[in-house]
């Protein structure tokens, strides 16, 4: 029995080692080695996000009580009454873990988050200032809010000069710890005293408005969580990256001619599908969109020019690196219009809401967004090309994110100044992987003969990446739905898929972003983002759809065309001749 | 080599892990769930609320014995609730009885509740015209645990209550044939004193979920005994009918227009849309669903939770009743029903004629599609992905399917079988009959429009803009065809055409046999869904125009632009209400929905149009105490609540003209002049303010009483009325008295009437004619008024009590003071008189009764009938007559409070405006101008405002 497993075991071991084990290995958050502190604390962000995803699957639940009307961008969206108060507790959770990660960090990073809870509680920081009643929570409770509120990023700031006390060690051990416990006091009594008033004004018979606030500022800061979409946008592109490498790697040690059988079988069933049973799509595609048609294939061409001109030198650089940083820096910079957008407007409310002014101020009012969605990203694109080129002539692990960066922003560059243009041509991703297919069966037939394993290998890979990558997830959907699992599984698997395997960086420190630091961060930008996904799902918002459409159009699409030029064709044959 | 870890160690290790994670949770979880406890909302006592539930919508109908003997049906239902701090748990319950013990035929009540923790007091009640509060209020119902016992003692008016309420016993009940359980029985005595004491003796059995079940009002000295027993009950707690329940109820029939047009979503309809405007409704905090339609009713759901019917031929809002709110779907009428999906996850299906609840059914969640209607079916989809079916006569679910994921679009039904299209795309046919799935198919993308049900075929699009069209019977993909422009929000089906909008920019045709797209043409952007309308395809731009392209080619027809004084915004689809097509329309930013209604009947081209407002609201510093005037240079004149008159200039510009200790009237304009009242004198001050020119007595201060000018020789001059001494002119410029006629006491609660001669006539105890040079009376008429006059060709109109013609509307020679006819009035509304115009005279009583007599003959043209009275004075203008309807000012935050427009020769609605919020505190408060502008105050979250609005055709 083992023996007749034993081929399956082949295929089947590469690709759970490339798909979960070696992900899981060097990608998972670690606490290990944590001050005991932090450590705790991260337990608790630990516990607070997985419990969030586990009620993700089980959102209807929460509807069955009784449901509050909340006005969302000018429609009704029915909020569960017992939603309220533990949105609030996740919220205490997210930020204790953001300000206290803060103040192990950078005076840039310190300065950023606090402004950061400024911002985007601007609209708690004032709530419930009713001086009706003679309720203390009533009266008083409004002012201990807003002490609270600046108290908070206060002691985070203020944490700045503890280092100019390094000459009175024990006095800045003793500082640190009353700034930190301020800080969490402070945190702590914003959030709960939010819940008491709104307690206290129903008891005295006013309309709770904590729901139409915490609505507030979930709308606010939805461009938050813009660059976790986009991760997770990019994160089907990995997942299928994964898949193919692992199969590739499972089939290194089969016969050539049984490759090379598998791969022209491969290449025949997905033709079969896509074009024999899509003819009627495609070519109604083809025949109804020649301007998307004539793109489509413009690009694939020019994307593979562009891939084959920076990926045709050999090297041996850290490419699960350079990828998790591509997708991470694209992502933040295809966010950074709305994120600019979100601090102007944030600031802006917080100001009205804090100098009780009766218009924004003239800069919010003014202040260019439509210019700044429309200009900002092809600007980066271009600055990424830049970087990219001055890169790649700098050392091994440079060039790599220079290779990566130069592809990432030739196509958003390009794909960006389409987008602006009156006619929006369109692109088939349907049609991309056709002509990917077509290309590895042209290359299949015209040169069989001379195909040896490594090749035969990559153009495997090849063509399995780009079936699993630009169906665009659909088959996780379909996947999913062979078991009956609930849709929110397959969001709910790709955020554990991203926590165990995309935070390799929080095991890094630096002196501007320690350890401490970087998990306690990522922990609590993931608990943020996660409640509003919770909250939008809870309420039954309309799915962020474009977000991840253009996410894995802008960032997936290049990205995984140099994963297929760097890793599996050039990277695999490199590898071959090495061996 | 290092040693492998023993059991012990690994123990030791899982279980410091374990520690480590449990403290975490621990810490997370204990203050958590201590935080949930604590914020979970307190309420009033459960047990009361069950003994008495007053949740919005709930419906009861009584059989009324009197006596012992039958005496018809009293239906009772929750049709209103506060929503403001202090009348947050208000209800207001309505009762209607067919049968009035008091006296024959119909007969209502409105009470209203509060909802305290340990009590449910009664603070106030109305009876046609008026509303009566208690004082104080009267608790009908203490939390059973706490109170068993209480006792009430209140006043209205003359007469006190005073009563002991007992419960009796905990007891199971049967009434109309189904047995209560666990029901209070409570026995209340007390005296009603009045002119007279009466003893009364009342039983009440209040049982779980129910209310009342039954009742006994026992009068002794009168030998009264009357009984009520609960024949139906409609209800969040159950929906009950017995067989009792012999009182009619709405036939089930014909579906009305809905979203989509029709029940198979078709947005296709017949008729010719023409350019004439048919009427208009503007409401406020509404948001912009898509109107229904059943005959000439509008039938709107709306945020907050109202839903009404306003009937669009007649000119009357036939009934309003709030819900628990927001409704976010259209509703849907079928027959003499309409269902509506509230905002707490249930069904109703109301009355058409009445609004009461037929039936009522809770859901699992929200209801956020258009419920669909077919074979006395009603087929619901709910937001927890689940597809109901229910029978329309009784509620009864008759099926029950899993869709998976929740559909927001309207189900669509043909040929027995019911359409649903999940967001993602997936399409699922099933008999509408029994809920079995016929067929399932899936769209390449997710869901962009659709579905559509037409003849025999299913039209959708997807989001990659490809057009569908399956079998609906088999559900096999007839033709596919991707469009150039990605179809958003509706396709428009007919036999030879398909129509869409792609990219909000784009209107395309396609044929339904092959997909074949026939021709495309640009519109402007549009949210709105097309609409094919005969042989046109019409669509309505996002900023109000109205484009209708030939559907044979897609040539232009015609443009026409929404009329509208602000930005119009429209996001929702068009309705259909009789042969008018309704589109909605957001003023610009604003919270006020404009429903625009075009004929489609060629033959109204000859109609006079309707009337639609344009609206100059202008800031006032206080609530004005009385009508408003307006200035000739276009300033208003405003007494406010706080005694001071204050002249606001067309810029704003606010000035102080003067202040009282006593009751103000207004002022008058007099050149540059203002005369008002201060103290027991007129005063003349200038118009734009300053220390006063001149001073004339005026006796004490009088509700309603202002001088009127004129002019003797050509020389401008006020005519005074001096209150219980006499009628004055005086010289308008310095106040030299020209004349001084005493007059015999009496009440003169009036404003001189200036003829067209010159001559004025002013009433006490007589109406009489005076001359304007020497003030020598002309003619006297036997008969006091509290009311203004009007005159019109030689006839002055008065509304009279005690006249010699008896009290009412007496029309008289303005050259003799014959009487040339009369109307009786029992009710007239103090202060406000009749007005003639166009030959015509309106008149309108203190219950909302508005009738319009030739003014010749005094013959009735035309009546309407209003819930309340006027708010103040008709205006007519240009043939239309707009009439001000008060509301229940005892709510601040009601909606009854509205502006008409009638044709002023056929009462035929034009128009209707419903303003934010009263902005009155006495009636009369709203007012005209000579050139058919009627002012009237409101209240807004700015402040006082008047509206200066102006109807237009």
């Amino acid at each position: 029995m083992r023996r007749l497993l034993a081929p399956v075991t082949a295929v089947v071991r590469p690709v759970w080692e490339a798909v979960w084990a070696e992900p899981v290995r060097t990608g998972r958050i670690s606490l290990v080695g944590l001050r005991p502190g932090v450590a705790f604390l991260a337990r608790v962000g630990v516990i607070t996000l997985a419990g969030l995803m586990v009620s993700l699957l089980f959102s209807g639940l929460w509807r069955r009580g009784d449901l509050v009307a909340i006005e969302v961008e000018e429609t009704f969206r029915f909020l569960p009454v017992a939603l309220v108060t533990v949105t609030v507790v996740v919220l205490l959770i997210a930020w204790l873990l953001l300000m206290w990660g803060a103040m192990d960090a950078s005076p840039l990073f310190r300065v950023s988050v606090a402004a950061l809870f400024l911002i985007v509680n601007a609209p708690l920081g004032v709530s419930g200032a009713l001086s009706a009643g003679d309720r203390f929570l009533l009266t008083d409770g409004p002012t201990l809010l807003r002490v609270a509120y600046f108290l908070a990023p206060a002691a985070v700031v203020t944490g700045l000069l503890v280092p100019r006390l390094r000459r009175r060690r024990w006095l800045a051990t003793v500082v640190g710890i009353g700034l930190r416990t301020l800080m969490a006091g402070a945190v702590i009594t914003f959030f709960v005293l939010l819940v008491a008033m709104e307690v206290a004004m129903v008891e005295e018979g006013f309309p709770g408005t904590a729901q139409q606030l915490l609505s507030g500022v979930f709308v606010q800061t939805s461009a938050l969580f813009m660059p976790l979409v986009l991760v997770a946008a990019i994160g089907v592109m990995d997942f299928g990256f994964a898949v193919a490498e692992g199969l590739a790697d499972g089939a290194r040690d089969l016969p050539r001619t049984i490759l090379l059988f598998a791969l022209g079988a491969l290449v025949a069933v997905k033709l079969v599908i896509e074009v024999g049973l899509g003819w009627p799509e495609l070519s109604g595609y083809v025949l109804d969109r020649p301007g998307a048609t004539a793109r489509t294939v413009v690009s694939v061409v020019l994307l593979a020019l562009l891939v084959w001109f920076v990926t045709r030198e050999p090297t041996d650089s850290d490419h699960d690196s350079a990828r998790e940083r591509l997708s991470y820096y694209g992502s933040i910079a295809l966010a950074s219009p709305l994120l600019v957008v979100l601090v102007v407007t944030g600031t802006g409310a917080f100001l009205v809401a804090q100098l009780r002014l009766q218009e924004l101020p003239w800069l919010v009012r003014e202040f260019p967004n439509d210019a700044l969605v429309r200009y900002l990203p092809p600007l980066l694109a271009l600055v990424a090309i830049i970087v990219g080129i001055l890169w790649r002539r700098r050392d091994v692990e440079s060039a790599e994110l220079g290779d990566g960066l130069l592809v990432l922003g030739a196509w958003t560059l390009v794909s960006l100044g389409l987008d602006r243009t009156a006619r929006e041509p369109g692109f088939s991703y349907a049609l991309t992987d056709v002509l990917i297919t077509l290309a590895v069966a042209a290359v299949l037939l015209l040169r069989w003969r001379r195909l040896d394993l490594p090749r035969l290998i990559a153009l495997t890979a090849v063509v399995v990446f780009s079936w699993l990558a630009l169906t665009g997830g659909d088959w996780v959907t379909w996947v999913g739905a062979l078991f009956r699992a609930p849709e929110m599984l397959v969001v709910v698997f790709g955020l554990a898929y991203t926590l165990v395997s995309g935070s390799g960086f929080t095991a890094g420190a630096s002196p501007r972003l320690p350890r401490e630091a970087r998990v306690l961060l990522f922990l609590g930008y993931l608990i943020l983002s996660v409640a509003l996904l919770h909250w939008d799902e809870t309420i039954h918002a309309d799915a962020p759809t474009a977000i991840t459409d253009v996410g894995f159009f802008h960032l997936g699409v290049p990205i995984g065309a140099w994963l297929i030029g760097r890793r599996l064709i050039r990277g695999r044959l490199d590898r071959a001749r090495a061996a | 080599m290092t040693a492998r870890p023993g059991p012990a160690s690994r123990w030791r290790r899982w279980g410091g892990a374990g520690a480590r994670w449990g403290a975490a949770a621990a810490v997370l979880l204990l203050p958590t769930a201590f935080l949930v406890d604590a914020s979970a909302p307190p309420g009033p006592d459960p047990e009361m609320l069950a003994l008495m539930p007053l949740e919005p919508g709930t419906t009861w109908r009584y059989a009324v014995f009197d006596g012992g003997r039958p005496s018809g049906f009293r239906d009772r239902q929750v049709i209103w609730h506060g929503q403001d701090a202090s009348a947050g748990a208000t209800r207001m319950v309505s009762s209607r009885y067919t049968d009035h013990p008091d006296g024959p035929g119909v007969g209502s009540d409105d009470e209203y509740y509060h909802v305290d923790d340990d009590q449910i007091v009664q603070v106030g009640f109305r009876s046609p015209g008026s509303f009566t509060e208690l004082e104080p209020a009267a608790a009908v119902l203490k939390a059973p645990g706490k109170h068993p016992d209480f006792a009430v003692e209140t006043s209205f008016g003359a007469v006190t209550i005073k009563s002991r309420t007992e419960l009796v016993e905990r007891v199971d009940v049967t009434v109309s044939g189904r047995t209560f359980r666990n029901c209070a029985h409570y026995r209340s005595r007390g005296q009603i004193i009045g002119e007279r004491t009466i003893e009364r003796e009342y039983e009440d059995w209040l049982c779980p979920g129910f209310g009342s079940v039954r009742n006994i009002d026992r009068i002794p000295e009168l030998a009264q005994e009357r009984m009520e027993e609960l024949v139906s009950f409609h209800g969040p707690a159950d929906d009950w009918t017995s067989t009792a329940n012999t009182a009619s109820t709405p036939a089930t029939g014909g579906v009305g227009s809905s979203a989509g047009l029709d029940q198979g979503r078709t947005r296709s309809v017949e008729g010719t849309l023409t350019r004439r405007l048919v009427w208009t409704d503007t409401r406020v905090k509404v948001g912009s669903q898509t109107p229904a339609g059943s005959g000439e009713r509008l039938l709107l759901t709306e945020y907050d939770g109202t839903v009404s019917s306003l009937d669009t031929d007649a000119g009357a809002l036939d009934w309003r009743v709030r819900l628990r709110g927001p409704i976010v779907t259209a509703p849907v009428s079928v027959g003499g029903l309409v269902l509506v999906a509230d905002g707490a996850k249930q069904l109703w299906a109301l009355s058409a004629d009445t609004g009461r609840a037929q039936w009522v059914r809770a859901f699992a969640d929200i209801v956020s599609a258009a419920p669909t209607v077919a074979d006395g079916v009603v087929v619901v989809a709910s937001d927890d992905g689940r597809l109901t079916g229910i029978d329309v006569d009784s509620g009864r679910e008759v099926w029950t399917a899993s869709t998976g994921v929740r559909i927001h679009d309207a189900p669509a039904v043909g040929a027995g079988l019911v359409v649903t299209a999940d967001p993602a795309g997936t399409l699922t046919a099933r008999t509408v009959a029994d809920g079995e799935e016929v067929w399932s198919s899936a769209l390449d993308g997710s869901l962009g429009a659709g579905p559509v049900v037409h003849d025999d075929a299913v039209h959708t699009a997807d989001d990659a803009g490809v057009v569908y069209s399956h079998d609906l019977a088999s559900g096999e993909l007839r033709w596919q065809s991707r469009v150039r422009h990605y179809p958003v929000g509706a396709l428009a089906v007919r036999d030879d055409a398909v129509v869409t909008v792609g990219d909000q920019t784009h209107l395309l045709q396609l044929s339904p046999d092959t997909g074949e797209v026939r021709w495309t043409r640009r519109i402007g952007t549009t949210q709105a869904a097309p609409l094919v309308v005969g042989d046109d395809v019409v669509t309505v731009s996002r900023d109000g125009g109205v484009a209708v392209h030939t559907l044979g080619d897609g040539s232009p027809s015609w443009e026409w632009q929404l009329p509208a004084d602000k930005e119009l915004s429209v996001e929702a689809d068009p309705g259909m209400v009789g042969d008018a097509l309704v589109i909605p329309a957001r003023h610009g930013g604003a919270s006020e929905v404009t429903y625009y209604a075009l004929s489609l009947d060629p033959a109204d081209a000859d109609r006079d149009p309707g009337v639609w407002f344009a609206i100059d609201a202008r800031p006032v510093a206080a609530l004005p105490a009385a009508p408003v005037l307006m200035t000739p240079d276009d300033a208003l004149l405003v007494a406010g609540f706080e005694r001071a008159l204050t002249r606001i200039a067309a810029d704003g510009t606010s000035t102080e003209l003067f202040r009282t200790e006593d009751y103000l009237a207004g002022g008058t304009p007099a050149g540059d002049l203002v005369i008002g009242q201060r103290g027991e004198r007129w005063i003349a001050v200038p118009a734009t303010g300053g220390q006063p020119r001149w001073s004339f007595p005026a006796g004490p201060s009088q509700i309603g009483t202002l001088p009127t000018t004129g002019a003797v020789s050509g020389k401008p001059v006020v005519f005074l009325p001096v209150h219980g001494v006499g009628l004055a002119a005086v010289d308008q410029a310095t106040g030299e008295p020209l004349w001084f006629e005493q007059l015999p006491a009496g009440p003169s609660a009036m404003q001189p009437l200036l003829l067209p001669g010159g001559d004025v006539v002013h009433a006490t105890t007589t109406l009489s004619r005076f001359d304007r040079r020497t003030g020598k009376r002309l003619w006297s008429y036997r008969g006091a008024t509290f009311a203004t006059m009007a005159q019109a060709d030689g006839t002055v109109f008065a509304d009279v009590i005690e006249g010699e013609d008896g009290t009412g509307l007496v029309a008289l020679d303005a050259s003799t003071g014959k009487a040339l006819w009369h109307r009786p009035i029992s009710n007239s509304q103090i202060l406000v008189g009749p007005v003639a115009a166009e030959g015509k005279v309106v008149t309108v009583d203190a219950s909302g009764g508005l009738a319009v007599l030739d003014a010749a003959t005094g013959e009735e043209l035309w009546t309407r009938s209003r819930h309340t009275g006027p708010a103040g004075f008709p205006v007519v203008g240009d043939g239309v007559l707009y009439v001000v309807e008060t509301g229940r000012h005892e709510d601040l935050f009601q909606r009854d409070h509205r502006v008409w427009a009638h044709d002023l020769t056929t009462g035929r609605y034009l128009g209707s405006f419903e303003p934010p919020a009263p902005g009155y505190s006495r009636v009369p408060s709203q007012s005209g101008t000579t050139d058919g502008r009627l002012l009237v105050p409101t209240t807004g979250p700015a402040g006082s405002t008047v509206l200066v609005m102006e109807g237009r055709r």
